[in-house]
């Protein structure tokens, strides 16, 4: 019957594609279909994510201009926690003070404050109330967090993903200085992000919300307001009035955050201030003045990275301290340069088309013209010659992928692959090709 | 030798099924026997009582006890003198609760087809993080000591804000009927620096302590997002000492794999591995 069928089509060489390999055509949007479900239920997010880290940390260069960041990082490591808040947590709110006021008349124009300062005291109030009377100085330029008190998460259903929907994540955010999200509606004076970074199925941290939606009760509550992220918030307030900036108009939920380019400036808090006791902290430290001068009109972002705070995480660049992460997605909101998902249509259709061209090389390779030698060479290997055919065309898919990539799209990398794989296994079940020595056999 | 497996096979399943009924012969009493007897005696905790007694309570204490397959019973005759055949679920005049852990799950759900074609459509929740500087406080991993005074949970209170909280004590290994316990601390540096606090029926070995907010009606919250639970060895103060130590000698390379860029969740298993061989220590003693 196939030969049959193959001597017919030989005969009718403008038969129509579509019509002949309409079970093919499914077929490959049925495995399209499949793909897509393993990557919305995370089981392709292993080897995924090991490409992407890899993109995010070695390709930065074709996204990001080589000057050097702007965001330093003032960090209260092992020895500084000891020395200057006596390893006791929450910091001690005075000395956290200081730093922030200090680095504040250093001039940078943006400092961000990546402390939560949402505990109370044993009298039920805030350490952080009132603020010192000198803060209307100060506080303008700086930027405080608040955390996720508590959130909720409804993940899209499947139909809704491949619509192009994403998960959703309402948070209850945590008291800013001692003040809830609607007392700081009263304190424009008092700004603050929310440094809240959703995990990949495989644990990884590559992803920022550009905005996260709040609400006073996530559970039981529709009324909810968007917040933005501490990265945008911190990338506005620098980029007012700049022409370097590349700040795009924040309209994607969330992007990637490329790493390995533009690496912050790092320093120590004990590098540049001095401390002789549980929140006695002056300037003076060894790189005061470079830190002064250096930071003039930059962004200071001052964080933990002691070790008992567990703030450090999993990203493309091996284990960083949450405050380097926070630095990054500051510079890639800077940049213009994080990378955005594509749409999950446009994601599918792109499967759909290398699913139909692998089923084009394969007809393609049963209609070889009669009469020429190469033609008849490559009948000889024709399943070869099909299966080349469909991994040049692979090469070719992940090539443009690659190229998206440098345009700041993310498509998916093993789906394809796999897809492909899984594809040729199909068309050569159909094909049924006989075993070499069968076939000579039966010609003997 | 296929003559004796049939044999074999009766015995032990008649030995099953004594064993069996002997478990459901008796209930255990699991805690509260203050005030309720059984045949005049007061009841003692971990004393077995026959399946046909009828304890009598002076309303000074609930009584739970053990009823096997059927759960556990808590009884509370509300201030007056009553009566209660053993593991009743219902008694006139008596508040019966079912308080196992078990008691809210029911019977074991068997999802049907619709559920599972559903599943392939919906996914779970991902978790996402605050990448800041906690600044609530959660208990740390540590060792404390057990004295004539009670225990000082300074040391696992490191990380922790002064002020009142109430902790959640679970026993490890986890038992399948294990109670855990709650107790509360005011927490001041400046008063305590142990953080010295009396909570019966603490043994020597490892727990999991979890760090919860009082309320002022009396039971402990426990809905901290932020609030992660710790490990803890008590350790007798005969052998404080020498254990502290040996704990404080593996700090030093526990910091440094803490810094070397090994996940946090390897960092927390190999420190609670050597937690736990610190709590061995203690019983090989």
């Amino acid at each position: 019957v196939r030969r049959f069928k193959q001597r017919e089509r030989q005969q009718k060489p403008n038969s129509s594609f579509f019509r002949e390999e309409r079970r093919s055509l499914i077929v490959a949007c049925m495995l399209t279909l499949l793909m897509q479900s393993l990557e919305y239920h995370g089981w392709l997010a292993g080897p995924e994510g090991k490409v992407l880290d890899w993109l995010l940390r070695s390709r930065p260069d074709i996204l990001i201009s080589q000057a050097r960041s702007p965001i330093f990082t003032l960090e209260i490591d092992d020895p500084a926690y000891a020395a200057c808040f006596g390893s006791a947590s929450p910091l001690d709110s005075a000395g956290v003070l200081t730093l922030v006021k200090e680095t504040a008349a250093m001039e940078p124009a943006v400092v961000g404050v990546d402390i939560l300062t949402d505990t109370l005291t044993p009298e039920g109030r805030s350490p952080y109330q009132p603020l010192p009377d000198d803060s209307g100085q100060w506080i303008g330029k700086v930027i405080w967090i608040s955390g996720a008190g508590y959130a909720r998460q409804d993940p899209a259903s499947f139909p809704g993903w491949m619509a192009g929907k994403h998960d959703e994540m309402v948070i209850k955010p945590t008291p800013v200085l001692g003040r809830d999200a609607g007392e700081l509606d009263e304190h424009p004076e008092i700004h603050w992000g929310l440094p809240v970074f959703p995990r990949d199925d495989d644990r990884g941290l590559r992803r920022v919300p550009r905005r996260v939606e709040i609400s006073a009760d996530p559970e039981h509550s529709e009324l909810r307001k968007p917040h933005p992220s501490l990265a945008r918030v911190v990338a506005e307030t620098y980029c007012k009035g700049r022409a370097e900036c590349r700040l795009d108009d924040g309209s994607d939920e969330e992007v990637y955050v490329p790493y390995g380019a533009k690496a912050p400036g790092r320093f120590h808090v004990l590098d540049v201030f001095r401390c002789s006791g549980k929140g006695d902290i002056a300037p003076g430290g060894a790189l005061w003045e470079e830190f002064q001068n250096i930071v003039k009109r930059k962004i200071v972002l001052i964080g933990g990275s002691f070790g008992s705070a567990r703030d450090f995480y999993e990203t493309p660049s091996g284990r960083l301290p949450g405050l380097v992460v926070n630095a990054y997605a500051v510079q890639a909101e800077i940049d213009g340069a994080g990378l955005h998902e594509a749409r999950r249509p446009l994601a599918i259709l792109f499967d759909i088309v290398v699913g139909w061209l692998i089923v084009w090389v394969f007809w393609r390779f049963e209609h070889l013209p009669h009469g020429r030698r190469w033609a008849a060479w490559a009948k000889g290997n024709q399943v070869r010659f099909m299966l080349g055919g469909s991994v040049v065309l692979l090469i070719a898919a992940q090539g443009l992928n690659l190229v998206l990539f440098g345009r700041g799209y993310i498509f998916s990398f093993i789906g394809v692959g796999l897809g492909v794989l899984l594809h040729q296994i199909v068309e050569i079940w159909y094909i049924n090709p006989q075993p070499h020595h069968k076939a000579h056999r039966s010609a003997g | 030798m296929r003559a004796w497996i049939l044999p074999c096979m009766l015995v032990s399943a008649a030995i099953a099924q004594n064993s069996s009924n002997v478990e459901e012969s008796s209930v255990r009493v699991i805690g509260g026997g203050k005030g309720w007897l059984y045949n005049g005696r007061e009841l003692a905790r971990n004393q077995r009582v026959p399946v046909t007694a009828t304890l009598s309570g002076t309303g000074a204490t609930d009584l739970v006890l053990d009823c096997g397959q059927s759960g556990w019973y808590a009884y509370s005759c509300g201030g007056s003198t009553c009566r209660v055949p053993v593991c009743s679920s219902k008694v006139d005049g008596v508040v019966v609760r079912r308080v196992d852990p078990y008691a809210w799950s029911g019977p074991a759900h068997k999802a049907t087809l619709g559920e599972m074609l559903h599943s392939f459509f919906e996914r779970e929740p991902k978790s996402a993080e605050t990448l800041g500087v906690r600044a609530s406080g959660s208990p740390n991993d540590a060792l404390v000591m057990a004295a004539s005074e009670g225990i000082h949970w300074g040391p696992a209170l490191n990380r922790v804000l002064e002020g009142r909280y109430c902790f959640d004590l679970m026993r490890l290994p986890v038992a399948a009927r294990e109670v855990t316990q709650t107790f509360t601390i005011d927490w001041n540096r400046e008063v305590d620096r142990e953080g010295v606090a009396r909570v019966l029926d603490v043994k020597p070995g490892t727990y999991i302590i979890t760090k919860g907010r009082p309320d002022v009606d009396g039971p402990c919250h426990f809905d901290d997002a932020e609030s992660g639970a710790a490990w803890v060895v008590v350790v007798p103060q005969a052998r404080f000492e020498s254990l502290s130590s040996q704990w404080k000698s593996y700090s030093t390379g526990l910091r440094q794999l803490e810094q070397s860029g090994t996940s946090p969740d390897v960092v927390a298993t190999v420190r609670h591995a050597v937690l736990s061989s610190l709590a061995d220590s203690i019983g090989n003693q």
